[in-house]
Parts: C-alpha cells; structure tokens; sequence
C-alpha cells in the first residue's frame, strides 16, 4: 500500500460571486482510510469533494496528489484526466450500456475480451456477477450503487470520492450494500472521501471524520476523537445529540466529578439509570428507541435531564430512579458564537 | 509505483467558446442576416416608396386579421378539444385524445386546396343545398374561402395542434391538489375550467399558440392560393412579380417583426410568477364521468374538430383523385426529389441542432448564440431566408438555375428548422443527469468520448423525434423550395401547388395526399408516443 498516494486539499476556497461556499478548507485523504466529511445540508461537503474531483476550479488553495498539483489558481488537470473515481447518490449509471459495459467504460485502452474479463472479475466482487447482462433500469438500487462502485474501482483510480452514496438506497438494503461496497474501497487501498449528513453513517464506516460547516473544516480526526473530544459546540452536535445543563442545576454528586464551568453540554449516554447511583431523580416520561431506553428525569431541585437506560425494565412516568453521570460523555465547549 | 494521472500539466483554466456554436451559428443565421442587412441597405428606392404608399398597410393589416382570427379558431378548436379529452370520460375519448394530433400532418396550402373545393360553387356542399332547396346559385350568399376569414380557418385546422398538444400537458399536470382544493371550496366545473385549469396552463396553451401563429404568419401557399394579400404573399410577389429581391427583404422586416413579438409574448406569459404550480403531489386527476347528454355533446364537438380539420378535407382529396384516376403526369420524380432534398435538409439541420444542443451545455456564452440563431432561423419564413439565399447566390458565379440552388436549398432547410429539431434533441439530453457527465468525465473520457459514448446514445430516443420532425416539416416546405429549386426540378410540395395555382386540383390531389401520407406516419407514432408518456405518468 506504500505505493498509494494521499490526496490533499490545501486551504481551498470556492465562491459563485460573492458567495464563499467553501473557505480555506484543508483535508487529508490518507491511503487505504475511508474520510467521511459530515456537515448539514449547504454546508460545502459537496462542493469541496467537486474540487478535489476536478469538477470545479478552486479560487484559492491546492489540491494535490502526493506533491503533484492537480489543482491551483493558475489552472487544473481536467476531471477526466486526474483517474479520481467518482460515486454518486443517483448512481449515474449510464442507462445505454448494460452492467458489465457501465464497469468496463473506464477501461476503454484495454482490449474488449481482456476489458469483459476484469469488468466480470469486479462484478464478481461486488456479488453481481449474475447480473453482469442487466441494464440499468432491470437492476435494483441497491445493485445499481454496486454497479457503480465497481465502475469506478475497476479503472483503478488513484482516490475515490462518494457523494451521499447509500443515502439513494432504501433502509433495509443500506446496510449490506454498504458494507459490501466500503469492504471494496478499503480493500483497494486508495485514498476515499465518504461525504455524508449522517452522523452515525459516518462514525460506522469511516476511519476518519471531518466536520464542516459554511465551507470550514471544524475538526478532523478519528470517529472517537471526535465524538469525544469535540473542539466546538458545532462539532459536538454534528456527531450526535446534546443536552446542555447549567452547573447550578446539577446534583452536587455529580458536580464534584466535572472541572468547574457555567455549561455542561451533555450527551444522552451520558446520564445511566444506575440503583447504585446516590442522585434521585422522578421520571417525567419514558419511551423505548430501539435498543435503548429514553428517560425525561426532573430533581427535587427542578433541574431537568434526559438519560438513558439499557433496560430490560421501562421506568414509567411518576417512577423514582438513581442516576449516575459519565464525565467523559459531559463538555465544556466554546459556543458556536465564539 | 500507482497509475497516476496521465497529466498533471496545468491546463489554462479559460474555456474558449466552442468553435463548433460558432460555425452552426453562422451557418443558421448568415440567411436571415443577409436577407435583412440587403434590404435595409439596398430595399429603399421607388419601388418601396410605392409598395409603403399603396399595399404596405393592407399586408400588415390583413396578416394581423388572419393571426387575430386564426388564434380565435386556434384557442376554440385547441383548448376545450384538450381539456375534455384530458379530464373528462365520453365515448371515444382515447381514439380523439392521439386522432386530434392528425392535422398536423396536411400542410395548410393542401387543406386550402380540400377546402376551396368543398366550398366551391360546383362543390359538394353547394351541390347538395341547391338539390335540396332547389334554389339556383344566385339565390343565396354562400361564405367564400377566399378571404380573411376563410384563410385563418384553413390555418387554424392545419395548426391548432400544437395548442391542443400544449394544452393537453398542461391539463393533464393539473396537480390533484389544487383540483380537489378548488372542489372542496364549491367550485363548479365550469368555474374550475376558467380559474384554476385556464390560468394554470395559460403559459402551456400560449407557447403552442405562438408556435401556430408563427407559422400562419410565414404561411405562403394557402394564402396565394386562396388570394389573400398577406404580407409573405406580398415578399413573394416583390420578388417575384416585380422582380425586386432588395424590396422583398425590406418587407420581410415586418414579417420577423411579427415573429419576434409572438416569441416576446409567449415568453412574457410564461415568465408570470403567479401562475407557476406549487403543488408536489402531481398525478393526472381520475377522469370525470359526465351524464349521458354530456358525453354525447363532448363526443359530438371533438367529431365536429376532427371532420373539419382532417377529416372532411383529406376523404375530398382521395375522391378527387380516385374520381379522375392518378395518372397525372410524372409523380415519381418529384417524390423522388423532396425525399432526397428532405433527407439532406433533415441531416444538415440535425448536425446544426446537435451543435447547437452540445455548444448549450459548454457554456452560458454558447448557449446564447445558439438559442439566437436557432431562434431567428425558425422565426424567419422560409420566404425570408430564401431571399437571403438568392443574395449570396447572385453575389457569386453559382447559377440559381443549376445544383448550386439545391445544395443553398439545403441550407436554407437546416436554417429554417434547427430549432426544431434542436428542441427535442435538448429535452433528451436534459433528462441525463449531470452525475453522468460527471461520471465519464471520472473515468477519463474527454469531450468527444463523451460526447460519442454518453450524450449522443443516451439522447437518441429524443435524436430519432428530432430527425422525424425535421424530415416531415422539410417535406412539407413550400415557399423556400419554391424560390431556389432549379428549374423543372420540382417536389411533391411545388408539384401540388403548381397544379392547384392552375386550377387543375384533380392533378394537385396526389402529391397533396403523397405529401400528408407521409407526414402521417410520424404524426401517427409521435402522438402514440406521447399518449403513452401520459398514461406511464398517470399511473406512476
């Protein structure tokens, strides 16, 4: 894998008129690591991963591929010659050509049976050897998206960048196509852009994470860095839900174990129903989300918290419980306005 | 060491506008340009002084009372025809809903032909009042053909389709919603056809209109035929008659004047913001079910529609000429010759179209003079773009009677209809994502591989439409091929006219039939195809 290269934006910007759509954004795309960029909608994601494609001139700032400039303000290297490997959310297969010849159309060089036979072999890969003869519109989405990813692996691209890739797909085909599709990318050792709105997406299949936010990286790193150790308020609630808490509304048991701070930002993990707990709380209302338990908790001071309980028992409203604080799971972060 | 990419020279980042627009530009609107640029220059003079002094307010007046009457007939025949077959059941609903498409296979000069027969005085209508009544020709006024009103019917019959096409989209759109929005609030039929279905397709119904105006304006051969003094009559006549090209173009200026004003206003209504839909649950509203004197009446107007504008005149053709035999001189020449003349036209102006459809996507510079030249070629009749042929004809050594006419015939065809065919090969390749631009562009295929390998196999479905379209409208051309054909070269389209111009109609009626006969069949399938496109929408 030492052979691979990383592909680097560095301090990129991008505006339409006066817009700035993406501002100074750096990112390292390491090889064999998935990148997953997280933001909300209009946040740049999108349009950074255009310029690192080629797709769009950056008005500042460098992509490179290892020390080669691919693009800068004096010029670019045209999309089609970069072999960046691109994946959309439409999947964008061409509707004209059946499954093998959508995976061998990056391979136009090569001679037609030897193009048959490596389309094939990726095919098989992907599990879709079956359906190497099916167009487009026979295929489901879930085989499409894998159609797609064999296309652009297929050509052996020197990166690949994936643009809401499975957002396209319905929930109950999500995750095996994910995992089959991300098991080839990581496999193939090149460097991968996972952009994404979806926080636990992101955190489940990328070995990185970065969070943008009106065409800023906030914050780069691992999955765990970030979801727990946050730089920013914005960072802290891309990754998943907050609850903040003034230190004067906690139970003194707990503000003994956090550094002193007005604003304690909370994540739900954080509060476990525990009958070893000294804090007693009522239950204000409960519900079942899945494999959890979410609870509305009120002390006797009228602090209010929201915690969480693995079960198997649901606390009803009006119950009494105990509750215990995780420090690790509480932040003291500056806010977005700072 | 990895497959790096094959170059990382940095390509200057300034697009120059594509030299393939420019050309295409050039080739479509060098005729419209020359024709009007020799006339302002060189159409003053005596002969225009007398033109502006003695006929110059009649043709414009006429033309403008022929657009008047014929959008009147248009809306009459288009709009209700749509909105009935659209929404409502009655019998036959399904055959009217693709039938009411047929017209626009007969050229308007062959339904003048049809129908200054039906009329005449030794006519079949005539006929059968006089035997009925017994009264004698003198004894009655009968309603002439031969006038202003007589010609807007005619092109209204010829052309009201594509108000009926527009319209039907339009209706057939209708988000449920809003309809059953309306209905809940007490809303009538009738009120829901004049405040909610009307001032919603308003944009749809005028685009079509605009579109059958332009062409009544550049119409020639029904209003020669029938004596009308329009203004293309009155280009073809300074040309022609008095032998005074430069004049002819200077008179050709109002007829782009009225061309230009007609897109103006299609495109001011349908830039209204107030009118656009807002609703997102689209589904084509369950057709009503009327009472059976309802049904019938409906039934019995899209008949009334039909039998006038196809019907009526195309069964007088076939009488005619199976009354008097088919051996009317040579046939197979002239059939022979639009064919080919046809083919190339369709060609040239697919190539153009193409140019014009792929310099759009490049950049916004391109798509400008694309739009504009395509725009002024089809804004242009045929009549004017002929003109600026026979300009550059006579400023070179080429003989307008030798094959040098042919190949500027040609030319002036692809002017004339690249628009045409422009706007079908566009809406093909507006429906191909930009992911797959953007997807073949990362799999390293340049501009032209992908032009080869993507755009043109996913836009042939709209590529065969457009070459259709363009092979029909080429076919049925008449004043251009008119003026530039060589002599004793003659089409199926100048054949008829020439045969009808001398009262010789039995002999016009083959290559009139020939001419609609092969108009038909695309007619025929595009409105299936289309009558099918709504269907997939309506149950989707």
């Amino acid at each position: 894998m030492t052979d691979k290269l990383p592909l680097i934006a560095d301090g990129v910007s991008r505006a339409y008129g006066t817009k700035g759509v993406v501002n100074k954004a750096s990112l390292t795309l390491r090889p064999g690591e998935i990148t997953a960029l997280l933001g909300m909608s209009g946040a740049g994601k999108s349009t950074l991963l255009r310029l690192m494609a080629g797709l769009e001139p950056v008005n500042e700032g460098e992509i490179r591929l290892g020390d080669d400039v691919l693009s800068s303000v004096s010029g670019q290297v045209p999309a089609e010659d970069r072999n960046i490997g691109l994946i959309f959310q439409d999947f964008a297969l061409f509707p004209h050509l059946n499954a093998i010849d959508n995976v061998g159309f990056g391979l136009a060089g090569t001679p037609k049976t030897e193009r048959r036979r490596i389309a094939l072999e990726w095919l098989n890969k992907l599990g879709l050897s079956h359906r190497a003869n099916a167009f487009p519109h026979q295929l489901s989405g879930g085989e499409q998206q894998r159609v797609s990813i064999a296309r652009a692996l297929a050509a052996k691209p020197v990166a690949i960048l994936m643009d809401e890739p499975f957002s396209g797909l319905d929930v109950t085909l999500r995750s095996d196509v994910r995992r089959i599709a991300l098991e080839a990318v990581a496999a193939s050792g090149i460097p991968a852009l996972l952009v994404s709105h979806d926080a636990s997406e992101a955190m489940r299949d990328a070995d990185r994470v970065a969070v943008m936010k009106d065409g800023v990286i906030l914050q780069e790193g691992t999955p765990e860095e970030l979801y727990l150790h946050p730089n920013s308020l914005a960072v802290a609630r891309a990754l998943g839900p907050l609850q903040s808490v003034r230190r004067e509304d906690m139970p003194e048991s707990w503000r003994s174990q956090l550094p002193e701070a007005d604003t304690y930002h909370l994540r739900p993990e954080a509060i476990q129903i525990d009958p070893q707990a000294s804090a007693s709380f009522r239950v204000q209302a409960s519900k079942r989300a899945s494999t959890l338990i979410e609870l509305d908790l009120i002390d006797e001071s009228g602090g209010t918290f929201r915690a969480v309980s693995i079960g198997p028992q649901r606390p009803l409203p009006g119950d009494m419980v105990k509750a215990t604080l995780s420090p690790e799971f509480a932040f003291i972060l500056p806010s977005d306005a700072e | 060491m990895q497959a790096a990419p094959s170059t990382f020279k940095l390509a200057t980042r300034m697009r120059s506008l594509p030299v393939i627009t420019l050309i295409a530009a050039l080739v479509i609107g060098a005729p419209v340009l020359i024709a009007l640029m020799t006339g302002l220059v060189g159409g003053g003079g005596e002969a225009w002084s007398h033109i502006v002094s003695t006929q110059l307010l009649g043709y414009t007046l006429t033309t403008l009372g022929v657009l008047l009457l014929t959008a009147l007939l248009i809306i009459l025949f288009a709009v209700p025809t749509a909105w009935f077959v659209s929404l409502y059941e009655f019998p036959g609903r399904g055959f009217f809903e693709w039938a009411l498409i047929l017209p626009l296979a007969t050229p308007g000069y062959v339904l003048a032909y049809s129908w200054a027969d039906i009329m005449d005085v030794a006519g079949p209508l005539q006929s059968v009042l006089r035997e009925t009544t017994g009264l004698s020709a003198r004894d009655y006024w009968f309603p002439s053909l031969y006038s202003v009103p007589g010609l807007s019917f005619v092109m209204a019959c010829a052309l009201f389709p594509y108000a009926y096409l527009t319209a039907r989209a339009a209706f057939s759109n209708l988000s449920l919603c809003t309809m059953e929005a309306a209905r809940s609030l007490g809303a009538s039929p009738r009120r829901l056809f004049l405040s909610v279905a009307i001032p919603a397709a308003r944009p749809a119904i005028f685009a079509g209109l605009a579109l059958a105006l332009m062409e009544t304006a550049a119409d020639y051969g029904a209003a020669s035929y029938l004596g009308v003094q329009t203004l293309s009559v009155g280009i073809f006549r300074a040309w022609h008659s008095f032998s005074e090209p430069a004049v002819a173009a200077r008179l050709a200026f109002l007829l782009i004047l009225i061309a230009f004003a007609l897109q103006f206003a299609e495109r001011a209504a349908r830039g209204r913001g107030g009118i656009q839909q807002t609703a997102t649950r689209w589904r084509t509203p369950r057709r009503q079910q009327s009472g059976k004197a309802a049904r019938w009446l409906i039934f019995a107007g899209c008949s009334a529609v039909l039998l006038l504008a196809f019907v009526f005149p195309v069964s007088r053709l076939i009488w005619l000429s199976a009354e008097t035999g088919l051996g009317h001189g040579e046939i197979w020449r002239p059939f022979f010759n639009s064919l080919t003349l046809a083919a190339a036209g369709s060609a040239l102006a697919f190539v153009l179209a193409l140019a014009v459809v792929i310099g759009a996507r490049q950049n916004r510079t391109s798509q400008l003079i694309g739009r504009i030249s395509a725009g002024a070629g089809y804004a242009a009749p045929g009549i004017v773009l002929a003109l600026g042929a026979l300009f550059i004809l006579s400023w070179t050594s080429f003989s307008v009677a030798g094959p040098a006419a042919l190949v500027f015939l040609v030319w002036i065809y692809a002017s004339r209809f690249t628009a045409a065919g422009a706007e079908p090969l566009s809406a093909a390749f507006s429906r191909a994502p930009a992911s797959l631009s953007h997807a073949a562009r990362s799999l390293g295929a340049h501009r032209m591989q992908r032009l080869l390998r993507v755009d043109l196999p996913v836009a042939m479905s709209g590529a065969a439409a457009a070459a259709i379209i363009l092979f029909v409208e080429i076919l049925k051309e008449l004043p251009a091929t008119l003026m530039l054909r060589p002599f004793n070269w003659d089409t199926l389209a100048v054949q008829a006219h020439a045969y009808a111009s001398d009262e010789r109609l039995a002999a016009a009626t083959l290559p009139a039939l020939l001419i609609t006969a092969a108009g038909l069949v695309p007619v025929i399938l595009l409105s299936l195809q289309l009558t099918r496109a709504g269907e997939a929408r309506s149950a989707g």
